[in-house]
């Protein structure tokens, strides 16, 4: 009895998966919309699969599925944003041309992504991984008469290419030093040849940081907003974190190829200090969007770098929720008042910070016990700070909302935690010297913004504003003055 | 086409100081742009209605292919016309008489009909041999082109569009950048483009490095850097052409930089620093550059003229021999000059002229038979087009009538709801605010809102602050992820009922409408405010015979996630609802110290009328009551008979507006479910159409038009003209709501005939801009005009029929005279055609057309 009810699960995520796959590519064959509404259902499905497989104890398989916890929330994450969105796609493509094509490839996206996820076989992982990357593409050119869409979903198709030929370089490095198709390494890499490990090594950051947008490669993300909102909700919460779960397989090739781990670390601080400035500067909402992923990810990639896998993986789910959540609803940000936001004295947050580190540290010791603890410590704190700068606790009625927030805080960490094993240490944490300069050049990168921020004609000033908005825009052949393609759309119909 | 500025004035404006004066005539191509989020209708040719509507046409198809007549395929009109058609016929002689064509030839008409009809006459035709025939033509000089354009579009033309493209990215960086300066905290350091861009350009890594030396050694004054570059761009006479054609590459930026210089150092200056920013750069980028060659051609190329007399009219090489060298010239010119706009114009006539048709035919039946008694209520509706359906709707489930007036009812008002420091301007763009009405209530009743409001902001207050602060950002996430996915779900998966009930909001208590001071002015004194209330009674035409009930009904829209929310509110109420402004009214008309005053002026209201104000909930097909119902006396007795007839009238119109929209295959929910719905779905891109469709502005009777099922496509305002012998009310019809409507009719109509330039494109893509409005894809124009959404029903199915206002009057032909002579500005617009206008003489029952 018990074998069979724990494979249901995994059983009812495969079947829901093919019939998706087998959906979508039904769809991109015929012209005709078919069966738009199980889209979303199947994916539902298929999410509620996985959830289940979570909370049930996992039976020993012979299949090359993972039986990890982490795996399995990751994949419900992008399943269920895969629900969320297809249920908004129905109405909000409603009337295009693309609308059924736009449906089949998100399926294929999320099914890819969940595929790689799942799969312990890293063949699979590449074909997975592949094909999200492939659906990724097509939906970014998904209007076939634009060509600002299609130039850049050429320019962005070069960039993800590179990232999954250097997976695959790994995927092969890996076979060949280890004879098998497993998804992760062994032990102990001190059998592997020198060039093996440092090109491996050079593999596995180029696959990881490619996608999560980090500097150098930031400008391909923020060339994405000729994809519908859908598009791009779906791409900022489930497909750039890719860099994370990567790390967590292959993190301990950072390890021992000693620039690696170093070069992780201050590429993702220099990164959250871009896309920050990037954030700040730019002007339209989706762009703003975009250049805070940067950041994000920056952050956690991070955490992998520190040796925080469990903190990266909670911020890698919880920054899906909030940012599909927030491109969702990128229609509702016009207002009729227009203020900037004065942020509060930077002393004053910093006074505020301590306090709350002295806090967290005092009610969570496990926050003071690793060096990336405090790194988070940190970020919270910073925070909170700016939030009670300008929402005191003090005042009574601001109690309620701060008892939730961070009540809410605490519950969701905690019950992660619980969830979730803690993943076995692939990376230690590197030098505490490498901790105190990045949280340094966090500190110092935050303060110097604040500064210029405040003398805004000093030509340090606008030389740093300059490079920041010309790092974030798009290329110039992906912009379009008018939508003119619409006009030739308009003209091929008839009035009814 | 000649600029409106002779060349010798154009001579003398040489020198800098007269620079404001060639923007300013400049700047009538680019019509002001206001924020997304106070949606007031915007024409985008306002300001050129002293020329005609075909040769602003002309003028404006030279630039961007950005044409003001629908395209061939959408006039079906054309295609189901019978080949004698005499309306055809007709509108052919006129425009070949307004063409200095002979009218009464009848090789013209054939050869016209010919090219508007194509099941006629496209059979192939042999190939014929014109050469002997060349030698013999005239030679004809060729029309000069409408406008010129600029250097860098030439150079594109003539494939190298780097310098285009650099110049129009360049242009919108800086402009969007310029736009958002108040609401980043890291923006452009300048209160002035100009001055920012003279500073900071050479700071622009996407400058190529030459040009940013170049531009590192600007002069101080926008003035004088505009007039350089134009000397070295254009020759005298073609300056303006040149700055209005670089006006209308990025018309968005333009009209959005005007309306912000209106409240800043001024609209001109505004558009100064833009110019002088375009064509500084341009010059930096074209210098050096060889120019394309191609002057144009000073004759016509008689070969393709010659052949299409052949393939229309079969005349051969042969045939032309009969006619003189005169009549040639002018055949070859006709062909010439009826050309594919031409085609197009005289289908929009065509479509006009049928629709007007219809609409007379249908306006001269005998009304519904008028009710004896009198009606049980009276209710005053906004003239939007979506007030109709409704209107007829109550008119035929009871004893009641209805009034239609302007949505702001007549009220020069600020509005400012409850605990807020934000004013709304709530009456059209073209009055000002003359006092500020405010919410008021009980003070702890005021405070308990304020609390309850703070407590729901805060969220967004602190989140707003933690996103500004880079290192605070990072942990966002963490603090507001849980949020956002709970809220995800919740719009996703909870139905519309449900979140109706659950979330409604803060609780808004009881408040009572008061009249304070706006800005200088002092407080609007009871003498005032009691005008108002008489201008508006008298203007509704309720003056006398009141009914026990009288329902005063603004209008508003609900609908999530929609950056053009605004857009489907009260466009008289400068975009925002209009249940403030029919608060406003019903409280002074029931206020006995004002009805004391109505009464000495001639309007005696009844002890025993009250006046109750609603808001017509557009997108959900319902009255929404802002006033608590009346209990006693006959008030109440009309009220229980008003609620008692509503829903059947909610039900009739539900049941004429849902299916108009488009739904997906297999759903079929109740009316009033789906209503619901699709005002609270954050996905739906077509909560309902708005004003789409609409035709027509009735000024009449209601006796006159009732009973008549116009589709909700015509504007109704009320009026009696035996009432009003001066004229002055119908002059404050035409130039206040008419004007709105017309506005109106062309924002949808130039969204619909050129959505690629006109139109802001599909919402699918579209991001918004610094909160003021919104740009496609990764960057592009400010997109002002309506989103393809509302114009289309699908991407190949439009919605929306572009056709110009039908502005139709029921009085006579001296009355209308008499009004065309008061108001010049509105005799000018019917004569270019801008509107179209048709008096109905009651008296002697006879049509005119102006």
């Amino acid at each position: 009895m018990q074998p069979t009810v724990s494979f249901l699960p995994l059983g009812l995520w495969l079947g829901a998966l093919a019939l998706s796959v087998a959906l979508a590519s039904a769809q991109l064959l015929r012209t005709k919309p078919l069966f738009l509404h199980w889209h979303s259902r199947l994916a539902a499905i298929a999410a509620l699969a996985a959830l289940a497989q979570l909370a049930l104890p996992q039976a020993a398989h012979s299949w090359p599925l993972s039986t990890s916890p982490i795996a399995w929330l990751l994949i419900s994450l992008v399943l269920g944003l895969g629900t969320i969105v297809q249920r908004f796609s129905l109405r909000f493509l409603h009337g295009d041309l693309d609308q059924a094509r736009a449906l089949a490839w998100l399926t294929l996206l999320t099914s890819g992504t969940s595929l790689a996820w799942a799969s312990t076989d890293s063949r699979l992982l590449l074909l997975g991984w592949g094909l999200a990357l492939w659906a990724l593409f097509r939906l970014i050119g998904l209007a076939r008469d634009w060509p600002a869409a299609q130039a850049a979903a050429r320019y962005v198709g070069l960039w993800l290419s590179v990232a999954w030929l250097a997976l695959l370089v790994l995927v092969v490095l890996v076979q060949q030093q280890t004879g098998h198709w497993q998804v992760g390494l062994p032990t102990s890499l001190a059998s592997w040849p020198a060039w093996a490990i440092q090109t491996a090594a050079a593999a596995l950051l180029l696959a990881a940081l490619i996608p999560a947008a980090q500097w150098p490669a930031q400008r391909w993300l923020l060339a994405t907003m000729v994809a519908p909102t859908p598009v791009s909700a779906i791409m900022h919460a489930g497909l750039v974190n890719a860099g994370g779960i990567l790390l967590l397989h292959y993190g301990s090739l950072l390890a021992a190829a000693g620039w690696a781990q170093v070069s992780l670390l201050l590429l993702a601080v220099c990164s959250i200090l871009l896309g920050s400035g990037m954030a700040l500067v730019q002007v339209d909402v989706k762009r703003q969007l975009a250049a805070s992923t940067v950041a994000q990810m920056g952050c956690m990639l991070l955490q992998c770098a520190l040796g925080a896998y469990l903190a990266a993986l909670i911020h890698l789910l919880l920054h899906g929720l909030f940012k599909a959540s927030l491109f969702l609803q990128a229609g509702g940000t016009v207002s009729p008042e227009r203020r900037a936001v004065s942020l509060p004295a930077f002393p004053k947050v910093l006074l505020l910070a301590a306090l709350v580190m002295i806090g967290l540290f005092a009610l969570h010791p496990a926050y003071a016990a690793q060096p990336a603890g405090w790194l988070s410590a940190l970020l919270l704190a910073w925070a909170l700070a700016q939030g009670l700068a300008t929402l005191p606790i003090w005042q009574w009625r601001s109690l309620p909302f701060w008892l939730v927030s961070v009540g809410g805080f605490f519950a969701v960490q905690a019950g992660l935690h619980a969830l979730l094993p803690a993943p076995a240490a692939a990376l230690s944490a590197p030098a505490n010297g490498w901790i105190y300069l990045s949280a340094a050049l966090l500190l110092g990168g935050s303060a110097a913004l604040q500064y210029l921020l405040q003398r805004p004609r000093h030509p340090l000033a606008q030389r740093l504003y300059w490079q920041l908005i010309s790092l974030s825009e798009a290329p110039r052949h992906t912009l379009d003055m008018h939508p003119n393609h619409l006009a030739r759309r308009a003209q091929q119909g008839v009035l009814v | 086409m000649n600029a409106p500025l002779s060349s010798q004035a154009l001579q003398s404006l040489q020198s800098a100081d007269l620079t404001p004066a060639l923007v300013e005539a400049a700047a009538v191509v680019v019509a002001p742009q206001w924020p997304i989020a106070t949606f007031a209708a915007r024409s985008p040719w306002q300001d050129v209605e002293d020329r005609s509507f075909d040769e602003v046409a002309r003028w404006f198809a030279h630039h961007n292919a950005s044409t003001l007549y629908p395209a061939r395929a959408h006039l079906p009109e054309l295609d189901a016309l019978p080949a004698n058609s005499p309306l055809l016929l007709q509108l052919l002689r006129r425009w070949l008489r307004e063409h200095d064509f002979p009218t009464d030839d009848l090789l013209p008409l054939r050869f016209c009909s010919a090219q508007l009809l194509p099941a006629a006459g496209t059979t192939a035709t042999p190939a014929a041999d014109w050469s002997a025939l060349l030698d013999t033509l005239p030679a004809i000089p060729a029309p000069s082109a409408p406008g010129l354009h600029s250097r860098a579009t030439r150079l594109a033309q003539a494939g190298q569009p780097a310098a285009l493209q650099l110049l129009e990215s360049t242009t919108q960086r800086w402009a969007k950048l310029f736009i958002a300066r108040d609401s980043r905290s890291w923006g452009l350091a300048e209160a002035d483009l100009y001055r920012a861009w003279q500073q900071q350009a050479q700071y622009d890594p996407q400058l190529p490095a030459a040009v940013r030396r170049k531009l590192a050694q600007l002069p101080a004054s926008p003035e004088i850097a505009l007039q350089a570059a134009l000397a070295q761009l254009a020759s005298p006479v073609e300056q303006l052409a040149y700055l209005q054609a670089h006006l209308l590459a990025q018309p968005g930026w333009a009209g959005m930089l005007r309306w912000l210089g209106r409240r800043a150092a001024g609209e001109i200056s505004a558009l100064t620093d833009y110019l002088a920013l375009r064509l500084t750069l341009e010059a930096a980028l074209t210098e050096g550059l060889p120019l394309p060659g191609s002057a144009p051609a000073a004759t016509l190329d008689p070969l393709p003229l010659l052949e299409a007399w052949q393939r229309h009219a079969q005349l051969q090489p042969a045939d032309w021999a009969a006619f003189s060298p005169a009549q040639t010239e002018q055949y070859l010119r006709l062909a010439h000059r009826f050309d594919v706009l031409a085609q197009c114009r005289l289908g929009l006539e065509i479509r006009e002229a049928q629709y007007r048709q219809t609409l007379q035919n249908t306006l001269s039946q005998p009304a519904a038979p008028n009710r004896a008694e009198a009606p049980v209520a009276q209710l005053v509706f906004c003239i939007d087009v979506r007030s109709e359906p409704l209107r007829r709707a109550i008119e035929a489930s009871g004893r009641f009538a209805t009034y239609g007036f302007a949505g702001f009812f007549g009220l020069p008002i600020s509005t400012r709801e409850l605990d807020s420091e934000h004013t709304h301007a709530a009456c059209p763009v073209i009055l000002a605010p003359q006092a500020e009405v405010s919410e008021t209530a009980a003070p702890h009743e005021r405070q308990r809102y304020r609390l309850a409001r703070q407590q729901n902001q805060q969220r967004q207050l602190v989140q707003q602050q933690i996103k500004h602060d880079p290192l605070a950002s990072l942990a966002l996430p963490e603090l507001a992820g849980h949020w956002q996915g709970l809220q995800m779900l919740w719009q996703s998966f909870i139905p519309a009922r449900w979140r109706q009930r659950w979330a409604r909001g803060v609780r808004k208590p009881q408040t009572r409408p008061t009249v304070g001071a706006h800005g200088p002015q002092s407080a609007a004194s009871l003498a005032q405010q009691a005008e108002w209330a008489a201008g508006a009674l008298k203007g509704i035409g309720l003056t006398r015979e009141f009914a026990p009930l009288v329902v005063i009904a603004g209008h508003g829209s609900h609908s999530r996630n929609n950056p053009y929310a605004a857009k489907l509110d009260c466009g008289a109420c400068g975009g925002a609802a209009g249940g403030f402004n029919a608060r406003v009214l019903a409280a002074l008309c029931n206020d006995s110290l004002i009805r004391e005053r109505l009464l000495a002026q001639g309007i005696a209201i009844p002890a025993h009328t009250r006046f109750i104000a609603a808001e017509h909930q557009t997108s959900l097909d319902t009255l929404h009551w802002l006033d608590a119902a009346p209990h006693e006396g006959p008030a109440a007795e009309a009220w229980q008979q008003l609620q008692a007839a509503l829903p059947f009238a909610y039900a009739q119109l539900s049941a004429e507006r849902l299916p108009q929209l488009p739904k997906l295959a297999g759903e079929a929910d109740r009316a009033d479910e789906e209503a619901l719905r699709r005002a609270e779905d954050w996905s739906e891109v077509r909560p309902e159409w708005g004003l789409a469709r609409n035709a027509a502005f009735i000024i009449g009777r209601r006796s006159w038009s009732q009973g008549h099922n116009l589709q909700g496509r015509a504007f109704l305002h009320g009026y009696h003209w035996a009432e009003d012998r001066e004229g002055s009310l119908l002059a404050a019809i035409v130039a206040g709501p008419v004007t709105v409507a017309q506005w109106i009719n062309l924002q949808y109509y130039a969204s619909a005939v050129a959505p690629h330039y006109q139109g802001s494109g599909s919402k699918a893509t579209q991001t918004v801009t610094a909160g003021l409005g919104v740009m496609q894809g990764n960057g592009s124009d400010l997109l002002a005009g309506l989103p393809w959404q509302a114009v289309m029903a699908d991407d190949h199915t439009p919605y929306h029929i572009p056709q110009r206002l039908l502005v139709v009057i029921e009085a006579p032909k001296a009355h209308v005279e008499q009004l065309l002579a008061q108001l010049p500005a509105f005799a000018t617009k019917v004569r270019n055609q801008w509107l179209l206008l048709s008096s109905y003489d009651p008296e002697s029952q006879t049509w005119t057309d102006w």
